[in-house]
């Protein structure tokens, strides 16, 4: 089964070559500050990355 | 090559902060997911792959999913037991949304006998399964690829892309983490709470952060502690007055043990200065002050039964670490090699700058 993160990480591929090819370094470093980061940071890096760190701890139930 | 749109209009870089506050409030939504939304984008994901609608499994945490995997596994492992049946019971059964998850496992393996109970317990002592959507925590690059598609670009994004990233955003405005199994998806609820400060050492963004409490809380009472960003065991932060300097001073994690001395407060200070001899103090290549202590410990791994540890303070945030080093260690300079990785006696260091 080509299950749903291919979709996903596909999507991401092909969205980042689009927009890489026709958009700036500028604009994708002024666009990158203001809205990916802070989002990466504390989404991602922060309660995404948070949550799964807990759940890999070995708890006995 | 297409040319490339050059630099943004004021208009847009206002959208920018506009869209990173809409998917900030999205990817930090404390709301019960919206099912039917959630399972419909689901649903289109799968026949985008050409799978039929999964069943669809709702579980109040990532905790709560991590048990209901398991006990699947273990039910493989027991071929007499119908995965099926135990499927659809859990799919229909009640416990397994209004639960904990030690709830929800008692009511699974309760059905199913102490032998499943046994291997469910080791199946959740290795790593979880990995989800397969992180759903509103994803919102970082679907907010910024949401974005860039209202830019004026020389060719809009492919139809099926575009279809594809709405699905993405759908999901991920509608619940939180999902597994996805052949004809079977497993998808957690939001966090019921979720608090956060901005992060001083990054200015414009934020950071986990409750001192007193779960950083983040789950509706089934599963719950992730975190100060300044640090994720720490809940002991730290539910019984600070557990505390101790051993403890402190024992914990690996140089962060961990700051958030563990914050929490104790004055009470780290008064048993470390009671306990500590000074040993050598200087300031380091960046002008910062720096001091070896050393503490009686009988427990030290020391034929001297002393430990030492270098009290150091980063130059930007001005948080104050201790740093261990072992007993033989007199110098900063020395100490400073040693947690570098040089190790090698004193007469053999010869610095030439320290940065």
């Amino acid at each position: 089964m080509r299950h749903p993160l291919y979709t996903r990480m596909y999507t991401q591929a092909a969205l980042s070559r689009h927009v890489n090819d026709r958009v700036s370094v500028e604009a994708l470093l002024t666009s990158h500050t203001a809205l990916r980061t802070p989002l990466k940071v504390l989404l991602d890096d922060g309660i995404r990355a948070g949550i799964l760190r807990t759940l890999e701890e070995k708890e006995v139930v | 090559m297409a040319k490339k749109l050059d630099k943004l209009t004021p208009e847009q870089e206002a959208r920018l902060v506009e869209y990173r506050e809409e998917w900030l409030r999205i990817g930090t939504s404390t709301e019960p997911a919206d099912r039917a939304s959630a399972e419909e984008a689901m649903t289109a994901m799968y026949a985008t792959i050409g799978q039929p609608a999964p069943a669809f499994a709702w579980v109040p945490s990532p905790k709560a999913a991590q048990c209901y995997i398991a006990l699947c596994q273990a039910q493989e492992k027991l071929p007499a037991v119908s995965l099926k049946g135990a499927l659809e019971k859990v799919s229909a059964g009640t416990g397994i949304v209004s639960g904990a998850p030690q709830d929800v496992l008692r009511v699974l393996a309760g059905d199913l006998g102490e032998t499943v109970n046994s291997i469910v317990h080791e199946e959740l002592k290795g790593l979880p399964a990995w989800p397969w959507h992180w759903g509103a925590q994803e919102g970082y690059w679907i907010g910024f690829y949401s974005f860039c598609e209202t830019l004026p670009m020389e060719k809009p994004y492919d139809p099926e892309m575009s279809r594809r990233l709405k699905l993405h955003a759908q999901y991920a405005r509608a619940a939180g983490w999902c597994w996805a199994y052949e004809g079977l998806a497993i998808i957690s609820d939001r966090p019921a709470e979720i608090h956060m400060v901005e992060n001083p050492r990054r200015p414009g963004t934020l950071h986990l952060h409750n001192p007193e409490g779960p950083a983040v809380r789950y509706r089934d009472g599963w719950t992730v502690y975190a100060v300044d960003g640090v994720r720490v065991p809940a002991h730290v932060v539910e019984h600070p007055e557990l505390l101790t300097v051993e403890a402190v001073l024992g914990e690996q994690n140089a962060e961990v043990a700051r958030v563990m001395r914050q929490q104790m407060g004055d009470r780290f200070f008064e048993q470390m200065q009671a306990r500590a001899r000074p040993i050598h103090k200087d300031t380091d290549g960046a002008g910062q002050y720096r001091e070896l202590v050393e503490v009686d410990w009988p427990l030290a791994d020391s034929t001297d039964n002393v430990a030492r540890w270098m009290r150091v303070s980063c130059p930007s945030t001005g948080r104050v670490y201790y740093l261990g080093v072992p007993p033989r260690v007199k110098t900063c300079p020395e100490a400073a090699a040693w947690i570098a990785g040089f190790d090698k006696a004193p007469r053999e260091l010869a610095f030439a700058k320290e940065t």
